[in-house]
C-alpha cells in the first residue's frame, strides 16, 4: 500500500492552516468595515425625495432659521417635519407656478400629506431627544453635519451607538455657545472644545442605558 | 398533601398563600425553588440531536446573513396643516368620562397625535379624584378591540347603513298610525340627561310604546328599601373620612361601585403613614369575603342566614326594638356582637354602617335604620337622589317586556347596548320570548348572543367615539369627549334616536351641546360650555342631600337555616359579562382568589372537606330543576355551608378572547331571589377542570415575614417594632465599600403603605396599559409566564378555616445591590448612578440568569412573540410611544416608569432647574386609589418619599439578603377593638 501523504503534503497543510486564519481575519475586517460602509449605513447617500427640495437652497443661501420649518425641535423630542401649510406661506407668493412645486400644491389642495423618504432614522429602541440637546448647546451642525451645503438631504454620521457615545463620554470636544446651536455659519464647536460649558449648561456625562433604552 | 380534614381549625405556620402551602405540600415547594417548575416537559418537538445541529447550524448562518441586511428607507408623513395644539411628541391631556356598572367616571385620557394610550383619573371629579381603578384603567383596550363589531348585520349578513335606516323608516311609518304600538326599546339603565331627553322624545312621537331598562348589575335591593323607608328613590353616600367607627355588611365599597374611589381615598387617609390618632376601625360581617373585608380590624365570618339575625342582634342591642330576629346566637357570637354594638355606641354620630348592595331588603332596612339611630346621617352618611334619571325595578322592567313579549305585544323591540339573551334570569327565558318579535335590532360594541338573534345588528361607537354625558354618583355630571372617529363604523345613540325621530342628524356634539344649550338657559352658555367640557366636570350640578326621617317598619330576618346557600355576585372585573373580551381584565389575578381567565364556584374548607373536594375539581349544583357544573375554588375565609359564583363568564359569542371561558352562572340566576338560593344540593362529578390560578407563580422564599403586621397597642408601645421583627443587618454592617457608583444627583426609590394597601390592582392594570405590556393567555399564564411587572401578593395568617387576609404589592425592588445584575453575561441589565436597576432590551440574550437570581422573582421574560397581535391589529395604536415592545427572547421589568423620570429630567434640564418632589409618578403610584404608592428622591430630606421612609415603620422585604432594596414597605398596624377577641384563634 502506497502511502497516502507525501512529505511536500506538509506544506500544503500548513498553508492551509495559516491561510484559514489568514481568511477568517480577513473576513472579520471586512465585515468590520462593511458595517461602518456607507453602503450599509447609507453615511453621505443622498436620498431621493419626491420634491427636490434644497436645504442648500434655503438654509445657505436664504439663510433661513431652521426652527422655521422643524417647529419642535426646542419642545419636544422630535424636530418635527414641517406641514404642507408651512411649505405654502412662501410657496403661495414664491415660485406658485413651478412644475417642481406641484406635489406640494396639490397636498394642499386635496388635503392629503406629502410623503418623504426618512434621511435619519433610529431602532424603535432608542429615545433620542432633540430638546435637551439643541438646549444644551450640541449645535445642529454636530449631529446633521453642513446642512446649508446639501443640496438633497443626506446623513453625515452613522448615528452609530458608539458615535453617540463619542459626545456622551467627552461632551466637552461637541458642546458650544447655546445661542449658536442654530448657526448654520458657527465655525465647528471642536475648534473651541474644551470644558468652558461644563458648568454654566450643567453638564453631565450621561451613558446610563436607561438615557436612551426604555 | 395532608388531607383537607386535617387542616381544618388549625393555627398554621404564618403568612401562607395558599391551602397547598399550609400543608406542605411538595409541588409547592418545588415552586418556591423554581420559577417555572414545569418548563422541563414543555419541550414537546420530537427532534433528533443531528436534526437540532443541522437546525443550530443553519440557524447560525441565517442569522449572519440577516446582519448583512440593508434596511430600507423609511417613510416621513408631516400634516398637511398642523393642528395648533399638537407638538409631535408631546401627549396632551382631555377631560372626558366613561360610565360602566350604572355610574359615571370622569377621567383624563392621553392622546398621542391622536391616539389615545392611557386613561388617567380626573383630580376634580368626585368619582375619580385623580385615580383609576383597574377596569377603568383597561377601558382602552376595549376601544380598539378588534373583535368590536364593524359592519350592519342583517340576519347575520353583512348589510349597510342605508338598508337598515330605510327598513327601519318604514317600519316606523306603520308604527306611527298606530301611535308606537309594540315598539319597545331595551337599554342599560339611563344616567345621561341627553339620552333620557332624546327617550322622552321619542315616547311622545310613540306615546304607546314603551322603554325599558336592565342591567345585571342593578341595585334593586337597596333601592326597594330605601324607598319603604323614606317614601322615596334615594341612594347613601358616605363620607368615610368622619367615620371613626365603620361596619360593612359584605359590602365591598372600597374597591367596587359608584364613589369606592373616593372611600378608598378617604379610608386610607384614616390609615396610612405612622401617625395614628385618627385611625379609625373596621368591622366586616361577610358570607363570602371582600377586599373590604380584608382590610377590617374584624372580620366575622357567617353564612348569609346567620349574618341577618346577627345584624338583627346588633340592631337590638342598639335600642331598634321593631328588628326582630329569632334564632339563638352562640355565647362567643354574642359576645363579639355586643362589643361591636358598644363601640357603635361609644362614636355615635362618627360611625357607618354600609351594606353590600346585593344584601336582601331586611338587612338594606337595618342597615338604615342604624345609621338613623346612631346619628350618623347627616355625618357620615347622607342620602341624595339617585342618579338614573328614571329609576325603576329593572327585574320588574325586563319582566313584563318578558310578559309582553310572550303575548305577542310586542312587535320592535330595540335592544341598546344590553345583551339580554344571554345576561339575564334563567326563569324569564328571554331567548324564547324575544323570538316572538317581528324586528328585532340589537346595537352594541359587539356582535353578542343577542345580536345573533336579531334581524338586525348595528355597531355602536366606543363612549371614547362619541360626544355624551354621565353623571357621578353624588350627581354631578360631566360631559363625555371623544378621543376620536369612530374606529369601527359605529355610530352613536343619538344618531339612530335622531332616525325615529325623523330628525335630520347632525352630530353627537350638536346632540349634547343642544341639549344643554336648552336646559341650563343661561346666557354665557358658550364660555359655560367650553369650561365644563375643558374641566370635565359641570359646575353646581352635585345633589344635596335630602332630609326625611324614616318611617319606622318592622323587620323580621329569617332563621338560621344550615341549608347549603348559593351567592351569585357578579365578577370583580368581567362585571356581568360586559367585559368578557376584555385580555387585559381576563388576565388580572382576580382579588383573593387569585384566579385568572375563569370563574370558579368558591367554597370554604371546612364545606370542602365535607364534600371530599379539592381545587379543581368539578361539582354539580342542582337547585330546584336546574343544574350546572362548575370547577370549585377552596377559599380560606368563605362562610360555611355557603358557595359563591360569579356572573360573567360562559359566554359562546363574545369574540376570541372571552370564547370558552369559565360557566355561565346565569344559569342559575332567578329573578326572584338574584342573589341568593337558599337550599341547593351539591354532587361531585369526577372532572377536573384545570384552572390558570397565579398563588403559586413568582413565590418569594423568606424565611421571615412578608408582611409586617402588628396591633395599634404593640406599636404605640413599641414603636420601632417592625425593624425589630426584620432582624435586618444595619446598612453600616457591610464588608463591602457602601456603592460608590451611586453619585447621581437623584437617588428615586419607592415606598409602599400596606396600611393603604386595598389589593384591588389597579396598580397591575395601569402599569400594563402604560408599559405596553402583553397578555399572554389562560395556556401560559399555567406555565407561570404572565408578565405583569407589578404583582399584588396575596397572604393569609391563621387559621384555614378563618385567616386574616393581607396584600402586598410587588414592583421590582430596584436593589443597590441587585442579585441579577452580577449574573448578566452581557451586561444588559446594570445599574444606573441613581440608583434605577435598568433593564436594556436591545442587549438582552435571553439568558434567564436574572430571573432566577431575583430573589423577588419580579423579572418576566417573553417566552413567545407575545406583543404580536398587539403589532398587526388596531391594538399596536394604544401602545405608549415612549416604551419599547419587546420582542421574543427578552427580559423584562419595573423600570420605576423610567420613561416619565427621563421626560421629567429632560424638562426640569431645559427649564435650568432641578426636578421637583412630585414631578415624577410612576403609573402604579397615579392610579392608587388609596394613596399606597409614593416615588421619590430619597436624598432629598423634604420629599414626601424621604419622609415616609424615615417612618419607624419602614422595612424592606428580604433585606436579610443584603440586596439594600430601594422599594420599602410601611408595616401594616391594625386597631382591633381590645373587647373583642382577636379574630384569628
Amino acid at each position: 500500500m502506497t502511502q497516502l501523504f507525501k512529505p511536500k503534503d506538509n506544506d500544503i497543510f500548513r498553508a492551509v492552516i495559516v491561510g484559514t486564519f489568514v481568511l477568517l481575519i480577513v473576513a472579520l475586517m471586512y465585515s468590520d468595515l462593511l458595517q461602518g460602509s456607507s453602503y450599509l449605513t447609507r453615511k453621505g447617500t443622498d436620498v431621493e425625495q419626491p420634491i427636490p427640495f434644497s436645504h442648500k437652497h434655503h438654509v445657505g443661501g436664504l439663510g433661513i432659521d431652521c426652527r422655521f420649518c422643524h417647529t419642535s425641535v426646542e419642545k419636544s423630542s422630535y424636530a418635527g417635519i414641517p406641514s404642507t401649510e408651512i411649505c405654502m406661506k412662501c410657496h403661495r407668493e414664491i415660485w406658485k407656478d413651478s412644475p417642481v412645486l406641484e406635489p406640494v400644491r396639490r397636498s394642499f389642495r386635496t388635503g392629503k400629506p406629502l410623503v418623504w423618504n426618512r434621511v435619519h432614522n433610529l431602532p424603535d429602541f432608542v429615545y433620542f431627544n432633540h430638546s435637551i440637546h439643541v438646549h444644551k448647546g450640541i449645535s445642529c451642525l454636530t449631529c446633521h453635519g453642513q446642512v446649508d451645503r446639501m443640496s438633497l438631504m443626506h446623513k453625515e454620521h452613522t448615528l452609530y451607538m458608539s458615535w453617540c457615545l463619542n459626545c456622551h463620554q467627552h461632551p466637552g470636544n461637541y458642546i458650544g455657545p447655546v445661542n449658536k446651536v442654530f448657526d448654520m455659519r458657527s465655525k465647528e464647536p471642536k475648534e473651541h472644545s474644551q470644558r468652558v460649558y461644563y458648568s454654566p449648561y450643567h453638564i453631565k456625562q450621561i451613558t446610563n442605558c436607561s438615557a436612551c433604552h426604555h | 398533601m395532608k388531607k383537607l380534614h386535617d387542616l381544618i381549625g388549625k393555627k398554621g405556620k404564618a403568612f401562607w398563600r395558599s391551602i397547598e402551602e399550609l400543608a406542605g405540600d411538595p409541588e409547592i415547594q418545588d415552586c418556591v425553588k423554581h420559577e417555572f417548575p414545569q418548563t422541563g416537559a414543555l419541550w414537546d418537538i420530537p427532534m433528533t440531536r443531528r436534526s437540532f445541529l443541522k437546525f443550530m447550524g443553519a440557524q447560525i448562518m441565517m442569522l449572519y446573513l440577516a446582519g448583512c441586511s440593508r434596511t430600507l428607507p423609511d417613510k416621513i408623513v408631516p400634516y398637511v396643516k398642523s393642528p395648533e395644539e399638537i407638538i409631535p411628541g408631546r401627549p396632551l391631556f382631555f377631560a372626558s368620562a366613561l360610565s360602566y356598572a350604572g355610574f359615571g367616571r370622569g377621567v383624563l385620557v392621553e392622546s398621542n397625535m391622536g391616539r389615545p394610550t392611557k386613561i388617567e383619573g380626573n383630580p376634580q371629579h368626585p368619582d375619580s379624584l385623580g385615580f383609576t381603578d383597574a377596569i377603568t384603567q383597561a377601558l382602552l383596550y376595549q376601544l380598539y378591540d378588534p373583535d368590536r363589531s364593524d359592519m350592519v348585520m342583517e340576519k347575520g349578513l353583512p348589510s349597510s347603513w342605508e338598508d337598515f335606516k330605510n327598513v327601519l323608516q318604514q317600519r316606523l311609518m306603520e308604527l306611527k298610525k298606530s301611535q308606537g304600538r309594540g315598539l319597545r326599546f331595551l337599554s342599560k339603565p339611563i344616567i345621561s340627561p341627553s339620552l333620557a331627553f332624546a327617550r322622552q322624545n321619542i315616547l311622545k312621537k310613540y306615546p304607546l310604546a314603551q322603554w325599558h331598562q336592565y342591567s345585571a348589575l342593578y341595585q334593586d335591593y337597596s333601592r326597594k328599601a330605601y324607598f319603604e323607608i323614606f317614601g322615596k328613590e334615594v341612594q347613601p353616600i358616605y363620607h368615610v373620612e368622619k367615620a371613626d367607627r365603620i361596619l360593612s355588611i359584605e359590602s365591598d365599597f372600597l374597591t367596587q361601585g359608584a364613589g369606592a374611589i373616593a372611600y378608598s381615598s378617604s379610608f386610607a387617609n384614616r390609615r396610612g403613614g405612622d401617625k395614628k390618632e385618627h385611625i379609625n376601625r373596621l368591622y366586616a360581617l361577610e358570607s363570602t369575603p371582600t377586599l373590604t373585608g380584608s382590610m377590617a380590624d374584624h372580620r366575622l365570618v357567617m353564612p348569609p342566614t346567620q349574618l341577618g339575625n346577627s345584624l338583627a342582634f346588633l340592631c337590638r342591642q342598639l335600642g331598634l326594638g321593631h328588628v326582630s330576629y329569632n334564632s339563638n346566637l352562640s355565647n362567643r357570637d354574642q359576645d363579639q356582637l355586643n362589643a361591636i354594638a358598644q363601640d357603635l355606641r361609644e362614636h355615635h354620630g362618627r360611625s357607618l354602617v354600609v351594606a353590600g348592595s346585593q344584601q336582601p331588603v331586611p338587612i338594606q332596612m337595618m342597615v338604615c335604620y342604624l345609621n338613623d339611630t346612631l346619628h350618623n346621617v347627616g355625618n357620615t352618611i347622607d342620602y341624595l337622589p339617585v342618579i338614573e334619571e328614571l329609576p325603576e325595578d329593572m327585574t320588574m322592567s325586563l319582566r313584563q317586556l318578558t310578559n309582553d313579549l310572550n303575548k305577542g305585544e310586542v312587535t320592535d323591540l330595540i335592544v341598546l347596548d344590553v345583551n339580554p339573551v344571554y345576561a339575564s334570569p334563567y326563569d324569564l327565558h328571554f331567548l324564547k320570548a324575544f323570538q316572538k318579535a317581528d324586528f328585532k335590532v340589537h346595537g352594541g360594541l359587539y356582535f353578542d348572543e343577542t345580536a345573533q338573534v336579531s334581524d338586525w345588528h348595528i355597531p355602536m361607537t366606543h363612549e371614547l367615539e362619541s360626544w355624551g354625558d354621565t353623571k357621578a354618583f353624588d350627581g354631578t355630571v360631566s360631559i363625555r369627549q371623544p378621543l376620536m372617529g369612530p374606529l369601527y363604523n359605529g355610530r352613536n345613540v343619538y344618531e339612530i334616536s335622531s332616525i325615529f325621530l325623523e330628525e335630520e342628524y347632525r352630530s353627537s356634539l350638536e346632540a349634547v351641546r343642544s341639549f344643554w344649550k336648552r336646559r341650563l338657559d343661561r346666557l354665557d352658555f358658550d364660555f359655560f360650555w367650553e369650561k365644563t367640557v375643558h374641566d370635565g366636570v359641570m359646575e353646581g350640578t352635585s345633589f344635596k342631600p335630602i332630609n326625611h326621617s324614616p318611617q319606622i317598619h318592622y323587620v323580621t330576618t329569617p332563621p338560621i337555616d344550615n341549608a347549603l346557600t348559593l351567592l351569585i355576585r357578579p365578577d370583580p372585573y368581567i362585571l356581568d359579562g360586559e367585559f368578557s373580551n376584555n385580555s387585559l381584565l381576563q388576565e388580572l389575578p382576580k382579588p383573593l382568589t387569585r384566579l385568572t381567565w375563569d370563574n370558579a364556584v368558591l367554597i370554604s374548607p371546612k364545606t370542602a372537606a365535607s364534600l371530599d373536594l379539592s381545587n379543581g375539581e368539578g361539582i354539580e349544583i342542582a337547585y330546584n330543576d336546574r343544574l350546572l357544573e362548575a370547577p370549585v375554588w377552596i377559599l380560606p375565609g368563605q362562610a360555611n355551608q355557603t358557595l359563591t359564583i360569579h356572573l360573567g363568564y360562559g359566554r359562546s359569542q363574545p369574540g376570541l378572547i372571552g370564547n370558552k371561558l369559565g360557566f355561565n352562572a346565569y344559569e342559575l340566576l332567578n329573578s326572584s331571589f338574584p342573589y341568593e338560593l337558599m337550599g341547593i344540593s351539591v354532587r361531585k362529578t369526577g372532572r377536573h377542570f384545570s384552572l390558570a390560578n397565579v398563588q403559586h407563580h413568582s413565590m418569594i422564599d423568606s424565611k421571615r415575614h412578608p408582611v409586617i403586621v402588628g396591633n395599634l397597642s404593640d406599636y404605640e408601645h413599641d414603636p420601632a417594632f417592625a425593624a425589630r421583627k426584620t432582624d435586618s443587618p444595619q446598612p453600616a454592617e457591610t464588608l463591602y465599600e457602601p456603592k460608590e457608583h451611586l453619585h447621581g444627583q437623584y437617588q428615586w426609590g419607592m415606598l409602599i403603605d400596606l396600611n393603604r394597601c386595598t389589593g384591588c390592582s389597579a396598580c397591575t392594570m395601569a402599569c400594563q396599559v402604560e408599559n405596553n405590556i402583553p397578555v399572554v393567555g389562560k395556556e401560559q399564564v399555567m406555565n407561570h409566564r404572565e408578565m405583569h411587572w407589578i404583582r399584588v401578593d396575596r397572604y393569609y395568617d391563621g387559621s384555614i378555616d378563618h385567616p386574616k387576609i393581607y396584600h402586598q404589592p410587588i414592583p421590582c425592588m430596584q436593589c443597590e445591590n441587585a442579585p441579577c445584575e452580577v449574573v448578566c453575561p452581557v451586561e444588559a441589565t446594570s445599574h444606573s448612578e441613581e440608583g434605577l436597576n435598568e433593564m436594556t432590551y436591545n442587549r438582552c440574550i435571553g439568558t434567564r440568569y436574572c430571573s432566577n437570581n431575583c430573589p423577588y422573582k419580579v423579572r418576566r421574560f417573553n417566552f413567545y412573540e407575545f406583543a404580536k397581535p398587539q403589532r398587526t391589529t388596531a391594538l399596536h395604536l394604544s401602545q405608549n410611544p415612549d416604551v419599547t415592545v419587546r420582542a421574543r427572547g427578552v427580559m423584562e421589568k419595573c423600570t420605576y416608569c423610567v420613561q416619565r423620570i427621563n421626560k421629567a429630567r429632560i424638562d426640569a434640564k431645559n427649564e435650568n432647574r432641578t426636578i421637583r418632589d412630585g414631578e415624577i409618578v410612576p403609573a402604579c403610584q397615579q392610579a392608587c386609589p388609596a394613596g399606597a404608592i409614593v416615588f421619590g428622591n430619597i436624598t432629598d430630606s423634604n420629599a414626601k418619599v424621604s419622609q415616609a421612609k424615615a417612618s419607624p415603620l419602614n422595612y424592606g422585604l428580604l433585606e436579610e439578603l443584603g440586596t439594600r432594596p430601594r422599594t420599602t414597605y410601611l408595616a401594616k398596624i391594625i386597631n382591633p377593638n381590645p373587647k373583642m377577641e382577636p379574630d384569628h384563634g
